[in-house]
C-alpha cells in the first residue's frame, strides 16, 4: 500500500531525526566553529556527485598538481584566473598549470580584474569549509574578485581542506553568523553557499547547466592541508 | 473569467506542461523531505515562529536598517511601490545608467518596476532565463518558479531568433548558449544591478539572495551599484533564523535541498582592492504590508516565504495557470496578497479557488490560505453579488429536506433530461452532473425505531451531514451498527449540516451562525463524555479545522478535538470486529483520498480497515483534488463542471491505467466525480465489508 498522503510529503510521511550533537571540534575561523566527523566526507562527495559537481581527492601534496592539470586539460582551457588561495598554495597552482595563462588576481591592477575574469575559461578559488549533507562549498570573499573568478568562467575549480565540513545548513549558518558577527561593520565578507554548477529548468523543465555561471564545478578536497 | 478558463482548458499542450511542472515539484519536494529525514511538523513550527516574529515585529526592520547603514549601505523606506520605483529612477540617473540588470524579484514585479523605469527611458533587463523569456515575449510569468513554463522550445527559438537577429536552433542547449552570449556583455556593462532579497538579517544588516542560474552573483558583483528590494516582512533577527528559511525555500520551490547559489551580502566589497564608488542600497518596501499586519484576517499572508508550493498543489491553478489564476502574485497565496496589495478588483480570480484546502496542507509556514481566500470571497460577493448556483448550493439542506419528503418524485425529476435543462437554466446546476438520489426515509427517522444499546466503551454522537441523512441512510446505519458492536452508545444529535458551501462561497456570516447552532448542540454532549464521529470527511474537517475559525472561544476548539473521522475513531477497537469482505478480494481496491481528509488522516485508517477485511488497497492519486470540490463541480459551465472535469481528467486517467478492480472513497462528492469521470460504480469502504452475524 502506498503510504497515505505521500504525494504531498506532509506530516504523515516526515521522519523524525534525533537532534544532531557535534562530536568533535577541529578548527575555527573568524569567530565561527567548524566541526568535522569522518563519515561526513563520504556524504559530501556523494552529495556533490548528485548535484553534478565533480569531487577530486587530493590525498597527498604531490598528486595535487596532477589533479589540477588534468581538470584544466579536460576542459581544453588555456586561460585561468586564480583568487583567494592561501599563499603557500599559489606556487603549486602556477607550477601545475605551467604553459598556460595563469593570472593571480591579487597581482593585477584592480581595473584589469573584471576583464581577466571575463576572458578566463577557468576560475580557481578557495572554500573556507563545506556543508556535507547539502554538497555545498562555502566561499568567504572579502573582495569581489573572488566572486567574479568563481562566476564568470565556464569552469570553476574550488580548493577545500578535506576535513573542514559541517553537517547541514543549520550548522553552516551558526558558523557564518559567528564570522559575520565577529567582523566589524565595514569588514563583513560576502559569504556564498555554492551547491553545484549554475543550472536552470526554465525551458520545458529540462535541467540544463551553465546558464550564467559555470557549467562545471570541480571540488578538490585537500586531505593533506588543514587550512590557513 | 469564464472565457479565460475556457481558453486554458482548450490548450491541452500548455496545461500538460504546467501540470508536469507541478507534479515534479511535489514529487521532488516529497523525495527531498524524506531523504533529508526532515521532521516536517517540527520544521513547520520553527519556520512559522521565525516568520511570525519577522512579519509582526516592526522593530526588526528598524534594527536591520540601522545595521545596513552601519555597514556603509544606504536605506530607503518606501511606503508605496511608486516611491520605490522613483528611488530606483533616481539611483539610475545619479549613476548615468540607461539600463540595469535584474535578477528575479517578485517584489519588483509587485511594484511594476520595469514598466515604471521604461516610462522614464530606462531599460530593466531580466537576467533569470524564464523571466527574460517572458520579457522578450511581452507576457506575464505563468508560474512562480518556472515563469516561462507555458512556452515550448520551438516557440522560444523562433522568438529569440527574431529578437536577437540571428538563427537559434530549437534545442534547449542552443537557446541557453545564445542567451548566455547575449547577456554577458550586458552584465559587464551594467552600472546598476537590482535584486530582490529572500531574507534580511537584522543583526548584521545583511541580505540573502538565492538563485540557481548564478545571475544573482553577477548582478551583485559586476555593477558598481547594487540595489536590493526587500519587503519589510522578510527580515529576521538572527542568522540562525535564516537557516530554516534557506532550507524551506529550496525544498518547497523545486525540491532541491538548497538553492545552488545562496549569497549572504552585507556590504559592497572592493574589486581588486579598490573600493571606489561601490554602492549598496536597500529599499525596504511597505506597499500595504503594515496595513496587512494590522488586519487580523490577513496578517497570516505576511508569513509567506514565496516558495510556490501552494501553486504546485492547487487543482484549478494547474489547469488555468498563472495568467488566469493570478494578477501579479499567482496561485492560492496570490489571492490574499492581490486583494490587500493591489485591491479587491484585481482579486476576482479568488472564485477559481475550490476550497479543497490543500494549499494549507502543503504550506511550509502552515499559513491558513483557504481561510484568507474565504475572506476575500466574502468581500467580493458583498460588492459583486452571488451567482444563483452558489445560492442554491448554500440552500442544499433545505432542498434535501423537501426532496426527501417526496423522494420518488424528486428522484424522477432529477433523472429527467428536460427537468435538468430547466434546473441548469434557472439554478445553474450543470445538467451533465449526476446528483445522488434521495432516500424515502432519512437516517434519523430510521434510527428512531431502533432499540438504543448500552455503551460499554463510550458514547458517540454520530454527525450524519447531508449525505448519510438524506441520500444514503444505509451508510449511516451501517456505521452506527459497527459503533454499537464496538460497545459505543450512539445517538444522532439534533444538529444541522456542516455547511461547507457557506465557506466555499464566501458567506462567512452564515457559516458562523450555522457553526454556532451546531456547537450549542455538540458542546454539552462533549461535556457529557460523547465523542463526535462522522463518515463524511468534509464534516470532520469543518468541525475540527473550520469551526474554531468561525466561532471564537473554547467551545469550538473543545468540540473540534473530540471530533473524529469514522475509520479513525473505530481503529482502536477494530481487532474485535468480525469483518468479512462483501466483494471478491482477488482484485485490487483503488483508493481515492478526499482533499479534506488530507488535513485529517489522509485516508490511512479507512485503507487499513479494508486491508483488515482482506483487500489489497492501492492509493490512486495525482497529488491534488479530484476536481469536484464539494459543489463547485456541480455548477454549470466553465467556472464549474467544465473546469472540474478538466482537473479530474488526470485522476480518471490514472484510475483507468491502474487496473484496479474496485474504486473506493469516503467522500460523498468525490464519489459523484469519480462516478461521472469513470462511468463505473464508486464504493464507500463500508460497502466493501459485512459484519459476520448480519446480512
Amino acid at each position: 500500500m502506498t503510504s497515505a498522503g505521500d504525494n504531498l510529503g506532509l506530516a504523515r510521511c516526515g521522519l523524525v531525526r534525533e537532534a544532531h550533537k557535534p562530536s568533535r571540534v577541529t578548527s575555527s575561523i573568524g569567530g565561527g566553529t567548524v566541526l568535522s566527523e569522518p563519515e561526513l566526507s563520504d556524504r559530501f562527495k556523494a552529495a556533490l556527485l548528485e548535484l553534478k559537481a565533480e569531487p577530486h581527492s587530493a590525498t597527498r601534496r604531490e598528486n595535487t598538481p596532477d589533479i589540477l592539470r588534468s581538470v584544466v586539460e579536460g576542459h581544453q582551457a588555456n586561460r585561468v584566473v586564480v583568487a583567494n588561495l592561501p599563499a603557500e598554495l599559489r606556487a603549486m597552482v602556477s607550477g601545475a598549470l605551467k604553459g598556460r595563462s595563469v593570472q593571480f588576481l591579487e597581482d593585477l591592477p584592480s581595473k584589469d580584474v573584471l576583464g581577466a575574469c571575463a576572458a578566463a575559461e577557468v576560475g580557481v578559488t578557495w572554500a573556507e569549509f563545506a556543508i556535507a549533507e547539502d554538497g555545498a562549498i562555502v566561499e568567504v570573499a572579502h573582495d569581489d574578485m573572488v566572486r567574479l573568478a568563481a562566476s564568470l568562467p565556464i569552469v570553476h575549480v574550488v580548493l577545500l581542506p578535506a576535513g573542514r565540513l559541517v553537517r547541514d545548513v543549520g550548522e553552516a549558518m551558526t558558523v557564518v553568523g559567528g564570522i559575520l558577527r565577529a567582523s566589524g561593520p565595514g569588514e563583513r565578507p560576502t559569504v556564498t553557499f555554492i551547491s553545484g554548477p549554475s543550472r536552470t529548468g526554465d525551458i520545458e523543465l529540462r535541467l540544463l547547466y551553465g546558464v550564467h555561471g559555470p557549467h562545471s564545478l570541480h571540488v578538490v578536497l585537500l586531505d593533506w592541508y588543514v587550512g590557513r | 473569467m469564464a472565457t479565460e478558463v475556457r481558453r486554458s482548458i482548450e490548450e491541452p499542450e500548455r496545461v500538460g506542461k504546467l501540470w508536469e511542472a507541478m507534479e515534479r515539484g511535489r514529487a521532488n519536494r516529497a523525495a527531498t523531505i524524506e531523504k533529508a529525514g526532515l521532521d516536517l511538523p517540527a520544521f513547520r513550527d520553527r519556520v512559522r515562529s521565525i516568520k511570525e516574529t519577522a512579519a509582526q515585529d516592526p522593530t526588526i526592520a528598524e534594527a536591520f536598517a540601522e545595521a545596513v547603514r552601519t555597514n556603509g549601505g544606504r536605506v530607503f523606506f518606501a511606503a508605496t511601490g511608486r516611491e520605490a520605483v522613483q528611488y530606483l529612477l533616481d539611483v539610475c540617473r545619479a549613476n548615468g545608467a540607461e539600463f540595469l540588470v535584474k535578477s528575479k524579484s517578485l517584489t519588483s514585479e509587485e511594484i511594476e518596476l520595469n514598466q515604471g523605469l521604461a516610462a522614464e527611458g530606462i531599460r530593466a533587463i531580466e537576467t533569470d532565463l524564464g523571466e527574460l523569456l517572458c520579457q522578450v515575449a511581452g507576457e506575464k510569468p505563468s508560474h512562480l518558479v518556472f515563469p516561462a513554463i507555458h512556452m515550448t522550445s520551438d516557440r522560444i527559438a523562433r522568438m529569440l531568433t527574431e529578437a536577437y537577429g540571428e538563427p537559434i536552433a530549437p534545442e534547449p542547449s542552443s537557446i541557453l548558449s545564445a542567451v548566455r552570449a547575449r547577456l554577458r556583455p550586458q552584465f559587464l556593462d551594467a552600472k546598476v544591478g537590482v535584486t530582490g532579497a529572500n531574507i534580511g538579517v537584522a543583526e548584521t544588516g545583511s541580505i540573502v539572495v538565492e538563485t540557481n542560474e548564478g545571475n544573482g552573483r553577477l548582478v551583485t558583483s559586476v555593477p558598481r551599484v547594487h540595489v536590493a528590494l526587500i519587503g519589510l516582512e522578510k527580515i529576521v533577527r538572527r542568522w540562525e533564523d535564516a537557516a530554516d528559511l534557506v532550507r524551506g525555500h529550496a525544498i518547497s520551490a523545486t525540491g532541491q535541498r538548497m538553492t545552488v547559489y545562496v549569497s549572504l551580502l552585507s556590504r559592497r566589497l572592493p574589486v581588486g582592492g579598490d573600493p571606489a564608488d561601490r554602492e549598496f542600497h536597500v529599499v525596504i518596501l511597505d506597499n500595504g504590508r503594515t496595513r496587512m499586519r494590522a488586519d487580523p484576517s490577513f496578517r497570516d499572508a505576511l508569513n509567506c516565504i514565496r516558495c510556490g508550493a501552494c501553486m504546485n498543489v492547487c487543482p484549478t491553478y494547474g489547469v488555468t495557470g498563472g495568467h488566469v489564476f493570478g494578477h501579479i502574485y499567482p496561485g492560492p497565496i496570490g489571492i490574499p496578497w492581490t486583494a490587500k496589495v493591489h485591491g479587491l478588483e484585481e482579486a476576482s480570480f479568488a472564485h477559481l479557488c475550490v476550497s479543497c484546502g490543500l494549499c494549507h496542507e502543503i504550506c511550509p509556514v502552515d499559513i491558513d490560505i483557504p481561510w484568507m481566500i474565504a475572506k476575500v470571497k466574502e468581500q467580493d460577493v458583498e460588492v459583486h453579488g452571488q451567482p444563483t448556483a452558489e445560492r442554491f448550493f448554500m440552500a442544499s439542506e433545505a432542498f434535501a429536506k423537501v426532496a426527501c419528503l417526496a423522494a420518488p418524485l424528486a428522484n424522477g425529476f432529477l433523472r429527467t433530461g428536460p427537468a435538468r435543462i430547466l434546473m441548469e437554466r434557472i439554478l445553474g446546476v450543470d445538467r451533465r452532473r449526476t446528483l445522488p438520489p434521495f432516500a424515502r426515509r432519512t437516517l434519523r427517522s430510521r434510527v428512531r425505531n431502533r432499540r438504543a444499546t448500552e455503551g460499554r466503551v463510550g458514547k458517540v454522537a454520530f454527525f450524519p451531514d447531508l449525505y448519510a441523512e438524506y441520500n444514503n441512510p444505509d451508510l449511516g446505519l451501517k456505521a452506527i451498527e459497527i459503533l454499537e458492536r464496538l460497545g459505543y452508545a450512539v445517538l444522532i444529535p439534533n444538529v444541522r449540516w456542516s455547511g461547507m458551501p457557506y465557506v466555499s462561497y464566501g458567506q462567512l456570516g452564515k457559516a458562523s451562525a450555522l457553526a454556532a447552532v451546531n456547537l450549542r448542540v455538540l458542546g454539552p454532549l462533549v461535556d457529557q463524555g460523547y465523542d463526535i464521529v462522522s463518515t463524511e470527511p468534509t464534516a470532520v474537517y469543518m468541525l475540527r479545522k473550520v469551526y474554531p475559525k468561525l466561532v471564537e472561544g473554547d467551545l469550538a476548539t473543545t468540540v473540534g478535538t473530540h471530533s473524529y473521522g469514522f475509520f479513525e475513531f473505530i481503529e482502536r477497537g477494530i481487532a474485535g470486529l468480525p469483518l468479512r469482505p462483501s466483494r471478491d478480494v482477488a482484485g485490487v481496491v483503488g483508493f481515492h483520498i478526499p482533499c479534506h481528509d488530507r488535513a485529517l488522516s489522509s485516508g490511512a485508517p479507512a485503507m487499513r480497515f479494508l486491508e483488515r477485511a482482506s483487500y489489497r488497497v492501492r492509493v490512486v492519486e495525482t497529488g491534488t483534488c479530484c476536481g469536484i470540490a464539494g459543489t463547485f463541480g456541480m455548477k454549470s459551465g466553465w467556472l464549474g463542471y467544465e473546469l472540474s472535469m478538466a482537473v479530474g481528467e488526470k485522476l480518471f486517467e490514472q484510475f483507468r491505467q491502474s487496473g484496479c478492480d474496485l474504486v473506493a472513497t469516503e467522500s460523498s462528492v468525490c464519489t459523484l466525480q469519480l462516478g461521472d469521470g469513470l462511468g463505473r460504480t464508486i464504493l464507500h469502504p463500508l460497502d466493501l465489508v459485512r459484519l459476520e452475524g448480519t446480512g
